[in-house]
């Protein structure tokens, strides 16, 4: 089960941003210098606050938008050196599920059609077959073949999204990348597409990227977590390591924020000050070193701390990890 | 019989009922110094509907509710329980074509359903203030922050504008706004959404209410910015002695936050009382649902329980318990007849015919 799927190295994505329409064009470092290693059968998970880059490193990762800098290889392969036709195929291999499944159905589109259609685009649509298909996906995501000829206003947020996760499932990828995938439904529908996420990983043998702020969802369903801030990931460990032996003090914060259903338990509680800073003006040195508790200026603000591994298979990027939770 | 007298009968005596609630809450608020003469708001029986071509929509359906000063109370549903819609209906903002066809909500022991809609003005952003979900969209993109928090102390205050222009500066720096003077001129786009919360709290406490109401305050917000906003709620509300009725699907901040918890379902109240006592030892079917299908209740990577099935269809009207269709203990009862609130333990209420 250890072989790589999918491999980022040192990818960095920036854009050109004009705050005004007379200034100088700026540019935004919205993925900076991102490496990781995501293997076949295995579920990784983004955390990060929104403004991170997690969504830009997702579109990357699907060649939605290309890196400027940095490779990510499939199977080995270097995204940039496909052909057409071989990226027809990658295609195929990897599908998305986004966020709100209000705006990622088309609304003139009856749901058969649009769990269909990527069936349709890679080959494989003579007409009765396509239907078998069709409907074999519908009542594995739980929803009835009936509503083949119905549009999707006339569905609940948590059935759209199972709209959405049979369209993804329609070409039997190999790799899902899945943004935000349960946070616009309510909590106990949230419960069901967890599920259903985890009984097709097992069955179709998927690889999951989740990106996810919600650390919550994110501890219950990956096996690896990565932890970004501005564009950079500070922490990558497996999801044990990250949430009871975390290194960073971001990942203290972010875990901390998180509102505990124990009440009057009293825990050492970090409340981050101000907001993520502008990614137009990231601070020097450590990206995070203006709102952690434990910085000191002297070195933080000037050298920026490097991803290492600090302990087996647990990366930081931070001056002090180690001294401060051993 | 018509109902409400028929939910007269089935509700204990109200006053027996007020003194445990008051009673249970001694222990937490030792800083209220009256325990019986403190109650700000009391909903009794409220029932607001939807008259569509379809059908009545009862969004909420015979719904009571007390709330003592400086005290701290959540209600907690799915979308489309009908929290909001009993906070819109509390300041009488109910969009069309709803209405709020019965029931009383005593602020401060006057009846501001008989207000009118001049005395209902003073009342709002004055004495009862809300925050919404979105910052984004209740601020206007057009005016200065600080000029749309002046707009609301220059109406309710008699105040020159640039007396009123240091009391939103003031505010500004009391809800942590960095350099409050400069940020005074700044527009809305200029700022985070977390910023933008903070000008939305600076607003509602200008002219500093009795109670805030917050539906959902936190959901468009990053956790880091969310558990600086929610402090800062609580700070304010101490520092000028508010009761705050907080409106959330999140049962984390509910238990973080609030004294008394009521979760609702389909219109109606199912559970109420003390929130360690209703997250621990739920009554409610659907409070037992909601609480272990959350990903902190199970183990990883393990399959989470659910609640199977929908929230019904309001138009229906269906007899019975409204949860009952999901419900794991449903018995023939359940699908005839509604079960009436009771309450099994002293300020802890339910509405289920298993605890009857």
């Amino acid at each position: 089960m250890n072989k790589p799927l999918l491999e980022a190295r040192n990818i960095r994505k920036y854009f050109s941003v004009k705050p005004t329409p007379f200034a100088k064009a700026l540019s935004l470092k919205a993925v900076n210098g991102v490496s990781f290693r995501l293997n076949e059968g295995e579920t990784l998970g983004l955390a990060g606050e929104s403004g991170s880059g997690k969504s830009t490193l997702g579109k990357l990762l699907l060649r939605l938008l290309a890196p400027d800098e940095g490779e990510i290889l499939f199977r080995d392969r270097c995204l940039d050196t496909l052909s057409a036709r071989e990226l027809l195929s990658f295609r195929k291999e990897t599908q998305m599920i986004f966020q709100d499944p209000y705006s990622s159905l088309n609304p003139r589109m009856r749901v058969g059609d649009i769990i269909g259609e990527p069936i349709k685009i890679h080959g494989n649509s003579d007409s009765a077959g396509y239907r078998e298909q069709v409907n074999v996906l519908m009542k594995r995501v739980g929803l009835s073949e009936e509503y083949f000829s119905r549009y999707p206003h006339e569905f609940s947020g948590g059935q759209r999204q199972r709209i959405g996760i049979a369209r993804a499932l329609a070409v039997s990828p190999r790799l899902i990348i899945a943004d935000e995938p349960v946070s616009a439904l309510d909590v106990s529908i949230q419960a069901q597409i967890i599920n259903l996420l985890q009984e097709l990983k097992t069955e179709y043998k998927l690889s999951f990227l989740i990106i996810a702020h919600d650390l919550s969802v994110l501890h219950h369903m990956s096996d690896r977590i990565a932890v970004m801030y501005l564009g950079a990931i500070v922490e990558l460990g497996n999801t044990e390591q990250v949430f009871s032996r975390y290194l960073h003090p971001y990942t203290e914060a972010l875990l901390s924020a998180v509102p505990h259903l124990e009440v009057q338990e009293r825990r050492k509680r970090v409340i981050l000050k101000g907001d993520i800073p502008s990614p137009l003006a990231p601070p020097s040195g450590c990206p995070f070193h203006p709102r952690c508790p434990y910085a000191r200026p002297e070195i933080c603000a000037v050298i920026p701390p490097p991803l290492e591994e600090k302990r087996p298979g647990h990366l930081a990027a931070c001056h002090f990890s180690l001294k401060q939770t051993d | 019989m018509n109902p409400e007298a028929l939910m007269a009968n089935r509700l204990p005596d109200p006053r027996f009922r007020d003194i445990l609630i008051t009673n249970a809450h001694m222990e937490i608020q030792t800083h209220v110094q009256e325990p019986l003469v403190t109650k700000l708001l009391q909903l009794t029986s409220l029932s607001t509907h939807f008259t569509l071509p379809l059908g009545t929509l009862k969004v909420v359906d015979n719904l009571d509710l007390s709330l003592e000063k400086g005290e701290t109370l959540a209600i907690v549903g799915e979308s489309g329980c009908g929290k909001s819609m009993t906070a819109l209906s509390i300041m009488r903002l109910v969009p069309p074509p709803g209405s709020i066809v019965a029931g009383e909500i005593l602020f401060e022991g006057k009846d501001l359903r008989s207000f009118s809609d001049i005395e209902m003005q003073h009342v709002r952003g004055n004495k009862i203030s809300i925050i919404f979900q979105e910052p984004m969209t209740s601020l206007n993109p057009v005016f200065r922050i600080g000029d749309q928090i002046a707009e609301g102390i220059l109406l309710h205050r008699k105040l020159a504008k640039n007396e009123a222009r240091e009391i939103a500066v003031e505010m500004l720096n009391r809800v942590g706004i960095p350099s409050p003077s400069s940020r005074y001129n700044d527009y809305p786009h200029q700022l985070s959404g977390g910023m933008r919360q903070r000008i939305m709290i600076a607003m509602a406490l200008s002219c500093e209410p009795r109670l805030l109401i917050a539906d959902e305050p936190t959901t468009a917000l990053d956790v880091t910015i969310q558990a600086q906003i929610l402090e800062l709620i609580d700070d304010l509300k101490r520092e000028f002695g508010m009761s705050l009725l907080l409106i959330t699907h999140d049962l984390g901040v509910v238990a973080e936050r609030a004294h008394r918890t009521l979760i609702m379902y389909a219109g109606k109240i199912v559970e109420s009382g003390p929130t360690a006592q209703v997250l621990r030892y739920p009554l409610h079917p659907y409070t037992e649902g909601l609480l272990s299908s959350l990903p902190q209740r199970a183990k990883p990577g393990r399959p989470l329980s659910t609640i199977p099935g929908q929230v019904p269809n309001l138009l229906l009207n269906l007899p019975g318990c409204g949860f009952c269709d999901r419900c794991p203990h449903k018995d023939w009862k359940c699908s005839t007849e509604p079960p009436p609130l009771r309450e099994p333990n002293a300020g802890h209420f339910v509405r289920c015919w298993k605890h009857t």
